[in-house]
């Protein structure tokens, strides 16, 4: 054959070659690849796991963020209510506190009224009586007299 | 000047002398043994320098590497298989992460060319290049063997037999159209019997690519001028490099073809 070819030898060469590659590939390649796709499985599990660990833990993240959310909300509603139930109790506290203000103020000034009256009717009493009880005395005594009792009327009246 | 730089000086001036003369001698030139063509012939043809298979057969120093090789192999995967593997573990130590880096380059080889039974093309390219590596790395440990005539002959790489090179593109091939034919059914085999021309091409590919440097190492190693420092960079280089080149290319063109092949059936069932 041309260029020393010689089947026999080739056939030999092929022998070899097959037993190696069955030994190598059962000995060696699938044992290995075993291995490394057993690995695989267990990354990919790990990752699967974390990955579902992350949505869950996403999902609590959310669902408390909405909780925190809705309690702010129910917060700010409930302090809108009683800060609004707390303005309108002042101003009827105020309203209420004013009206009796004015009431004890209508009250002191009737009173006050009323003693000035009573004073100024006293006086127009007093003064009526004085009136009388001198002109009794202009009647009854002599003038001089009737001055005299007049002024000692009248200063024990001032006094 | 003192001591110390004299003897340097004497020992500089001595290497000079000596090299020069080394060199007048040597570019005297090889006029004795055989000729360049004869021994490139040799290495090219092996016809002269057979060795005796066990008493049966003369055969080329290709197929005794081949075996050694392959035994080297069997008896280190086995090693490996009752020793270290069942110490692998989830978090792999240096030795582990390169096998593991191996067999991961061929099956993702495989897989990213083959859809259909990726597994097996994967263990077959995982196989075929770690032969190829190793068997092409063998000829720079020059192991000896003695020729049938009773001389002295450095093994070479097998696949720099043509016979090893054509064992390996036709086993190649049988396992694109068997594939093919299993995979694809008689799609499939059409699909690898028209590339008729790759169990020639990749045979010839490798032979020519492991041959070349062998011959180059040859005709560097036979002038006697050149046989110093340069075969060390010569025949490494192209060592090395031709084992990762047609680890590479032998590899996944089996991948891609029989991908290739394969894919037929696939297509027509998913229709």
């Amino acid at each position: 054959m041309p260029l020393n070819i010689d089947i026999q030898q080739i056939l030999l060469h092929m022998l070899n070659f097959t037993i190696l590659f069955a030994a190598l590939y059962f000995i060696l390649y699938n044992p290995v690849k075993k291995i490394i796709d057993e690995r695989n499985v267990k990354i990919d599990k790990a990752m699967a796991d974390s990955e579902e660990k992350a949505k869950k833990a996403d999902e609590i993240i959310k669902e408390y963020t909405e909780k925190l959310n809705s309690l702010e909300t129910d917060f700010k509603e409930k302090f809108g209510k009683l800060e609004s139930e707390t303005a309108a109790k002042r101003s009827e506290i105020i309203a209420g506190a004013n009206q009796k203000a004015d009431s004890i103020i209508m009250d002191a000034r009737a009173r006050a009224q009323k003693e000035k009256e009573d004073i100024i009717q006293s006086a127009y009493s007093e003064i009526e009586s004085l009136v009388e009880e001198t002109a009794a005395k202009i009647v009854l005594g002599s003038t001089s007299e009737a001055y005299d009792m007049f002024l000692d009327d009248a200063g024990e009246g001032g006094e | 000047m003192t001591k110390k730089k004299k003897i340097t000086s004497i020992v500089i001036f001595s290497v000079i002398i000596i090299a020069l003369i080394a060199g007048i001698i040597l570019t005297h030139g090889n006029k004795s043994g055989e000729s360049i063509t004869e021994i490139m012939t040799d290495a090219v043809l092996h016809e002269k320098g057979k060795i005796s298979l066990f008493g049966i057969i003369e055969v080329n120093p290709g197929l005794i590497s081949a075996f050694c090789v392959s035994g080297f192999l069997i008896i280190s995967a086995v090693i490996i298989r009752i020793f270290a593997v069942p110490r692998f573990n989830d978090r792999p130590g240096r030795f582990q992460f390169l096998l593991e880096k191996a067999v991961g380059f061929f099956t993702s080889l495989a897989n990213e060319n083959s859809s259909v039974k990726p597994h097996f093309i994967g263990g077959y390219i995982f196989a075929a290049g770690i032969y190829i590596f190793v068997s092409t790395l063998f000829e720079l440990f020059g192991f000896q063997a003695v020729t049938t005539a009773g001389h002295s002959v450095s093994l070479p790489a097998p696949l720099a037999d043509i016979n090893g090179a054509i064992a390996m593109g036709v086993l190649s091939y049988s396992v694109i159209l068997i594939g093919g034919t299993i995979n694809g059914g008689i799609g499939g085999m059409v699909n690898a019997l028209k590339d008729f021309s790759l169990p020639i091409s990749m045979s010839f590919r490798l032979f020519g690519a492991l041959l070349s440097g062998a011959l180059v190492t040859e005709l560097v190693y036979y002038y006697a001028v050149t046989s110093y420092v340069l075969p060390v960079i010569v025949g490494v280089m192209f060592t090395v490099l031709h084992a990762v080149i047609q680890t590479y290319v032998l590899t996944m063109l089996v991948s891609t073809f029989y991908g290739e092949s394969s894919k037929k059936k696939k297509i027509r069932n998913k229709k």
